[in-house]
């Protein structure tokens, strides 16, 4: 049977941990029905990359001063 | 994902013939998120200068874009490629080597399980069931930051990429040029470091 350590090391390994289908092999499925621990884990470890994209995503959004795309802009017609 | 995904075939019409306003939009839509990434492995100042070269790539490359993979995938090889460059430069490894190829062993929260691999030190409880809620103390932001920007730089750009802004696995290994069983292992290490300095930050109130 899957050790907690193994569970721990594919679940923070987990590329769709937060994002679309997570990969959720039988022994993983099986391990976090009988630990409470490894549960626990993975719930905090999705809450807090959610947390992140969040922070992330707030960031992003923020528009761009139009002086900043300007200069961008401009420095194409001059490079050097 | 292609560049249909994100912008139609006039609009990049547009773009590909040099429109000035198509590319401010370009801009305008992608900095910050390149800016992030470039700043994963290049102080800001530099990070800025490196993003601003890869903008001059992409409006001369654009007319030879195939529209293979999406357009923010495209921009962000670039700017990443700007990056090893400027690192290369300053006579600095672009990305660690080791950081992209150790054993999967070498792992952040090791000491906390027993020999046969059951939790000795089981994770505490952190109290919050939303989001939006972890990250409400600013200290715990900026402790967070920090510990982001100290991890290995291979890490901090598979965390940046994938968790941050979402970029695909596929995309990722293509970006980094590893494997996908590589990209893991970094997502593994990067996410229980961040893990455990969230969990010292519930205990403590220190980072």
């Amino acid at each position: 049977m899957l050790s907690c350590r193994e569970f721990v090391e594919r679940t923070s390994a987990d590329p769709n941990l937060i994002d679309g289908q997570s990969s959720q092999p039988g022994g993983l499925w099986f391990h976090a029905l009988i630990c409470r621990h490894c549960r626990r884990y993975r719930r905090q470890l999705r809450l807090l990359v959610q947390a992140l994209r969040g922070q992330r995503l707030k960031e992003l959004e923020v528009p761009l001063e139009p002086e900043a795309v300007q200069a961008i802009v401009e420095r194409l017609q001059d490079p050097v | 994902m292609t560049r249909t995904d994100h912008m139609d075939e006039a609009g990049f019409g547009r773009l590909r013939s040099g429109d000035p306003d198509a590319f401010a939009e370009l801009v305008r839509k992608h900095q910050r998120a390149l800016l992030a990434v470039a700043c994963t492995l290049l102080p800001k100042p530099e990070a800025e200068e490196a993003v601003q070269e890869a903008w001059i790539s992409a409006y001369r490359a654009l007319p030879a874009f195939e529209g293979r993979s999406s357009i923010k995938t495209w921009l962000t090889r670039i700017v990443i490629n700007q990056a090893k460059m400027r690192l290369r430069k300053n006579r600095k490894a672009p990305i660690s080597e080791s950081s992209l190829h150790a054993p999967l062993d070498d792992m952040p929260l090791a000491d906390r399980f027993s020999g046969a691999g059951h939790w000795t030190e089981p994770p505490s409880n952190w109290g919050f069931d939303r989001p939006e809620d972890l990250l409400q103390e600013q200290e715990l932001r900026d402790c967070l930051d920090k510990t982001l920007l100290s991890l290995p730089q291979a890490q901090r750009l598979a965390v940046e990429l994938r968790d941050l802004q979402g970029h695909s696995l596929e995309d990722i290994c293509n970006l980094l040029d590893v494997s996908a069983s590589n990209v893991r292992v970094l997502l593994h290490r990067g996410r229980a470091k961040l893990f455990l300095h969230v969990e010292r930050f519930e205990e403590t109130g220190e980072c």
